[in-house]
């Protein structure tokens, strides 16, 4: 039966105008993702940007802030390892510093200059900063010796005065003679132990490096000059990565001429380090598992068809399709993830199966591929709608990974399908191998049933004695380089990280909340501390604004602790009149009533405080805030957990909650697809009634119950990426049992389109098996196995219901 | 404010010995309280050290190690009578000098090449690399080429006076470097020969330190304890 009305347009002409299109398409792709560089392999780009969440913001800041920005250069001489280049390593951070395009920061220890800033800074402010964290180890010591209420300034007076005789007995006091007039309760001293212990080796609570973190000493005895580096982009861009890169290595080599006499080698760590080499490793595989996918898919369809013609009218409209989807996407999203982009575009792939089918009621001659797709039109959209339900449900996700993937495949396939019904029309029936078989349609009778009912309970059955496990693991989306990793440890132990130190934050809404909730951090540690156990972070050196009022407050109830402090010194064998210049100050500090504001101290303190402390806190204005402390693991564990919640504090390693956040996005990604499946699924009964409507239904359940039960008996962790391999497998899937069920589908066509659509998919699938990234073998293994299944299923179904009925 | 230098460079600077104990009140210029910081006591060149002072050397680096109870007394402004300080010194040509502070309050400063170190009882260290601190390298420069009897570190590091001879004798140095020099003052030891008997230094404000050294046990054997206990436990083995 040939198409009573003639083609409008030539056939060459609409395949040039789709090739125009696809072209459009590829150029606009190719203009947004070259400018803006919107193609991400981060892993925290897998989750949700919005501030909502406070440990996925923090993990955000973590990588991308002010802590993900350090970068570790331990430079030494391998031609004399006993000592290190510290003139080569001043010279390199002095090169690095002036290319102010990539490093914000950069040192390698205190010059005259800077340690003059910054004892002048707090000599300065030493009254208003120091007296109150003063104060309250004061009190901390009254209410120590089992007494109540706040210090009775005698006795205030004469341990002061005791603290003082006790100091002039130190090492230190002969050098700070000149200062001690002017300072008698010892605020700069004291500030400049706490300095120094949290300028020794960084942020180290062990034994340290010497000094300032300058130099330290590797296990195998060689020296290293170290550089802290703070660099000036995120470390998941490009400018934080190669360019950087480039200029350390650039400004090595400089070195070599400079130090002539030297082997100048270097290490570095940091976040873009192994940003750089995820990014390397990710693109580098999955751009060839990805490509070996595809090629086997186009491969296995010019086998198939035997002409590229065919392939070509097939491939066309996919093609577009993708491209336009993924330009639409990239309005959507400001960056579309790796991964994303790999299985959409697979998944977009298989709308091949439209063609496919199409093609087969087409005949050269006879029947025209617009007459073909009128008769399966309904079988088409409903097997692109149940595919197209479920991935539209996955834009209701937070996870980018699946609104990415939702609206690109959802997309994809609508596109697609609308690309093939505009555009074979005009095309002639294309001359394929006719499929095998005969013309008796398809029908789900008892023959069918009954095995399926026993093949379901069966299922069930296994799938609860499997008991598979669902859990997240936020690692198993990384890949992780272990040498990379051992190399980026060895780095941060020469800056001082050790293994026996643990960070925690501090979180707060702002600032100033969050000093205070440190502070409620620092009196626990304070009390449990002994032996060699430290913490370390900023309240040590700044008051928080609860200290300062309780400070300010009590020297307004005592005016006479003046009094009391010169009669303290007098009986301890002072000359209390040549501390006229304290009191002076004291009296200046009491009649002010201005406490510090840390809103506008700590900007000032940032710009003091050498590179390693400055990170100790978050930038002025991020929500949430938080300050940083090392603290060792055997005095965090002697912290009550609920004076931990007490101080909202979170250690920074937060890979568990991580977890826990991506187990929430999981079952919401189950539930919503679920909704979209059981709203598709009353659809498709409605349509085609309980019979066919069920098997519809029932095929691509079942395979997923199935698959499930599989992956508990392998002993593999059911995360959020089966989940979605699941919801792939069931829509994919689905397409088979409505290509096979529809009424008006005949039999061999509808085998022949599913069996090289199942092919297409378990060979792509498969190929992305050895993919060494666990999470996306998880996802793979999903899928394989629902489609696999439905496969035999489908056959096993065509088979026992071709069966005469009294076989 | 110069003087702020943080920490254990102070450290290092109470060890530096300063003048005998005088009232900081009566504050004569050094070289009217101290006739060796005249100028016709310099010594300008090691290379023409008057035979004393060469001997004073040479009998100083005959010494392996030395173990020195000394008394320290403190002078200053702010305080109506001394401070007054016990301990001993214990120097070894490898590891340096550590100084044992007893009384009042026990803990241990040591100063070797790498250096210094204040240890507390407790364990707890406080660490300062002289690569890091040009004055600290000054100073145990000064120390360890006195100790040592090299006489031209020592040169390189201050200005040297010095009167008197072999059985009674005194050495002034001036540190060169200004910071040093405003910590510790102007620095004085007495002896005879290889004995120093004491060490003082006098700062810019009239405060003073003076330690009194009690006769030393020359080249005494050092036990791995002591060696834990008192100096770097991973010490260069240099000299």
């Amino acid at each position: 039966m040939q198409s009573a009305a003639p083609p409008r347009l030539a056939p060459w002409r609409a395949t040039l105008a789709l090739l125009a299109f696809l072209a459009a398409g590829l150029a606009v792709l190719f203009g947004v993702q070259h400018a803006h560089r919107r193609v991400t392999v981060d892993v925290l780009d897998l989750l949700p940007s919005d501030q909502r969440d406070p440990t996925i913001v923090l993990a955000r800041q973590g990588a991308t802030g002010r802590p993900g920005r350090a970068m570790f250069i331990a430079l030494y001489d391998a031609k004399n390892p006993a000592k290190p280049p510290l003139a080569a390593a001043r010279q390199l951070s002095s090169d690095l510093r002036s290319r102010t395009a990539l490093f914000a920061d950069v040192f390698s220890g205190f010059d005259a200059a800077a340690r003059q800033r910054l004892t002048e800074f707090f000599f300065d402010r030493r009254v208003a900063l120091r007296l109150p964290v003063w104060f309250e180890t004061k009190q901390q010591q009254w209410l120590e010796e089992k007494k109540t209420g706040d210090p009775d300034p005698g006795w205030l007076a004469s341990t002061t005065a005791d603290d003082l005789r006790d100091f002039l007995a130190t090492p230190d006091a002969m050098a700070m003679s000149e200062l001690l007039p002017r300072d008698p309760l010892l605020l700069l001293p004291t500030f400049l132990n706490e300095l120094a212990d949290l300028t020794s080796a960084g942020l180290s609570t062990g034994a340290g490096s010497e000094d300032s973190g300058l130099s330290a000493a590797g296990p195998d005895g060689v020296q290293f000059a170290l550089i802290h580096a703070q660099i000036a982009t995120s470390p998941l861009e490009d400018n934080g990565q190669m360019p950087v890169f480039a200029a350390l290595e650039e400004g090595v080599a400089k070195l070599w001429k400079a130090f002539p006499e030297t082997e100048l080698k270097y290490r570095h760590g940091g976040t873009n380090k192994l940003a750089s080499e995820t990014r390397r490793n990710v693109q580098g595989e999955l751009s060839l598992l990805s490509n070996l996918s595809l090629g086997s898919i186009v491969l296995l369809l010019l086998m198939a068809f035997r002409r590229p013609a065919v392939f070509l009218h097939l491939l066309l409209p996919i093609a577009a399709a993708t491209a336009w989807g993924w330009v639409v996407c990239f309005l959507f999203f400001d960056k579309v993830h790796m991964l994303s982009i790999i299985f959409s575009t697979i998944l977009v792939g298989v709308a091949v199966d439209y063609g496919i089918l199409t093609l087969g009621y087409g005949q050269p001659g006879q029947v025209g591929l617009r007459d073909a797709l009128r008769r399966i039109r309904l079988t088409l959209i409903m097997g692109c709608l149940t595919s197209v339900g479920g991935f539209m449900f996955m834009v209701l996700n937070e996870l980018p990974l699946l609104k990415q993937m939702g609206l690109s495949v959802a997309l994809g396939l609508i596109l697609a399908l609308a690309l093939y019904f505009a555009y074979l029309p005009w095309m002639p029936a294309l001359p394929i191998p006719q499929a095998k078989g005969g013309d008796k349609i398809f029908d789900p009778n008892r023959r069918v049933l009954w095995p399926g009912l026993a093949v379901a309970v069966v299922a069930l059955a296994a799938l609860w004695i499997a008991q598979p496990r669902w859990r997240d693991d936020l690692r198993t989306l990384q890949q992780e380089n272990p040498e990379l990793m051992r190399e980026e440890r060895a780095v941060r132990a020469l800056f001082g990280r050790s293994s026996d130190d643990t960070f925690f934050l501090n979180i707060a809404p702002d600032l100033p909340a969050a000093l205070s909730k440190l502070e409620v951090l620092n009196r626990q540690l304070a009390a449990q501390r002994s032996g060699r156990e430290k913490y370390l972070n900023l309240a040590r050196v700044l008051p928080s604004p609860g200290q300062s009022a309780a400070c300010r407050a009590y020297f307004q109830a005592h005016p006479d602790f003046a009094d009391e402090l010169k009669k303290a010194f007098d009986e301890a064998g002072f000359d209390a009149a040549s501390f006229a210049p304290f009191f002076a100050d004291l009296d200046g500090f009491l009649r002010s009533n201005q406490l510090p504001e840390p809103a506008k101290l700590l900007p000032e303190l940032r710009a003091v405080l050498p590179l390693p402390l400055q990170n100790l806190w978050s930038d002025e204005g991020a929500v949430p805030a938080w300050f940083a402390s090392a603290v060792s693991k055997s005095l965090i564990a002697k912290i009550p957990p609920d004076a931990l919640r007490a101080a909202s504090a979170i250690p920074l390693d937060q890979t568990e909650t991580l977890n826990a956040a991506l187990a929430r996005y999981r079952e919401a990604a189950f539930r919503l697809a679920g909704y979209g499946l059981m709203a598709l699924s009353l659809v498709v009964l409605a349509l085609y009634g309980f019979k066919r409507g069920g098997f519809m239904i029932a095929l691509p359940a079942v395979s997923a119950v199935i698959a499930t039960a599989v992956l508990g008996f392998l002993g593999r962790d059911l995360g959020l990426l089966q989940v979605v391999g699941l919801l792939l497998g069931i829509c994919l899937s689905s397409d088979y049992s409505i290509f096979l069920a529809s009424p008006g589908s005949l039999p061999r066509n509808a085998r022949r389109s599913i069996r090289l659509s199942a092919a297409t998919t378990l060979l792509s699938f498969g190929v992305l098996l050895f993919s060494s990234n666990p999470a996306l073998q998880g996802l793979c293994l999903t899928v394989v196995l629902v489609v696999g299944g439905s496969l035999v299923f489908c056959e096993a179904s065509q088979a026992l219901a071709s069966r005469p009925a009294d076989a | 404010m110069k003087f702020l230098h943080p920490l254990l460079l102070t450290a290092v600077l109470a060890t530096v010995p300063g003048l005998r104990a005088q009232s900081p009140s009566s504050a004569p210029t050094a070289s009217e309280a101290f006739p060796v910081y005249a100028d016709s006591n310099r010594v300008a060149d090691p290379a023409r050290l008057p035979s004393a002072l060469r001997n004073i050397f040479t009998r100083l680096a005959e010494a392996d190690t030395a173990v020195i109870p000394f008394v320290e007394n403190r002078r200053m402004g702010i305080i109506k009578k001394p401070v007054e300080l016990t301990g001993t010194m214990r120097y070894s040509r490898k590891a340096g000098l550590s100084i044992a502070y007893e009384s009042p309050k026990p803990r241990v400063l040591i100063i070797d090449d790498v250096g210094l170190i204040e240890r507390q009882p407790d364990g707890r260290e406080r660490r300062i690399a002289s690569t890091d601190r040009p004055e600290l390298a000054v100073l145990t420069t000064i120390y360890l080429n006195l100790l040592r009897g090299k006489p031209a570190g020592l040169f390189s590091a201050c200005e040297v006076y010095f009167s008197g001879n072999a059985s009674g004798w005194q050495m002034g140095l001036i540190p060169k470097d200004e910071s040093l020099r405003r910590h510790t003052g102007r620095v004085l030891i007495g002896g005879s020969a290889r004995e120093i008997a004491q060490i003082s230094n006098l700062l810019e404000n009239g405060d003073r330190r003076t330690l009194r050294l009690s006769k030393s046990e020359i080249d005494a054997k050092f036990s791995s304890s002591i060696i834990q206990s008192y100096f770097r436990t991973n010490a260069p083995d240099k000299e």
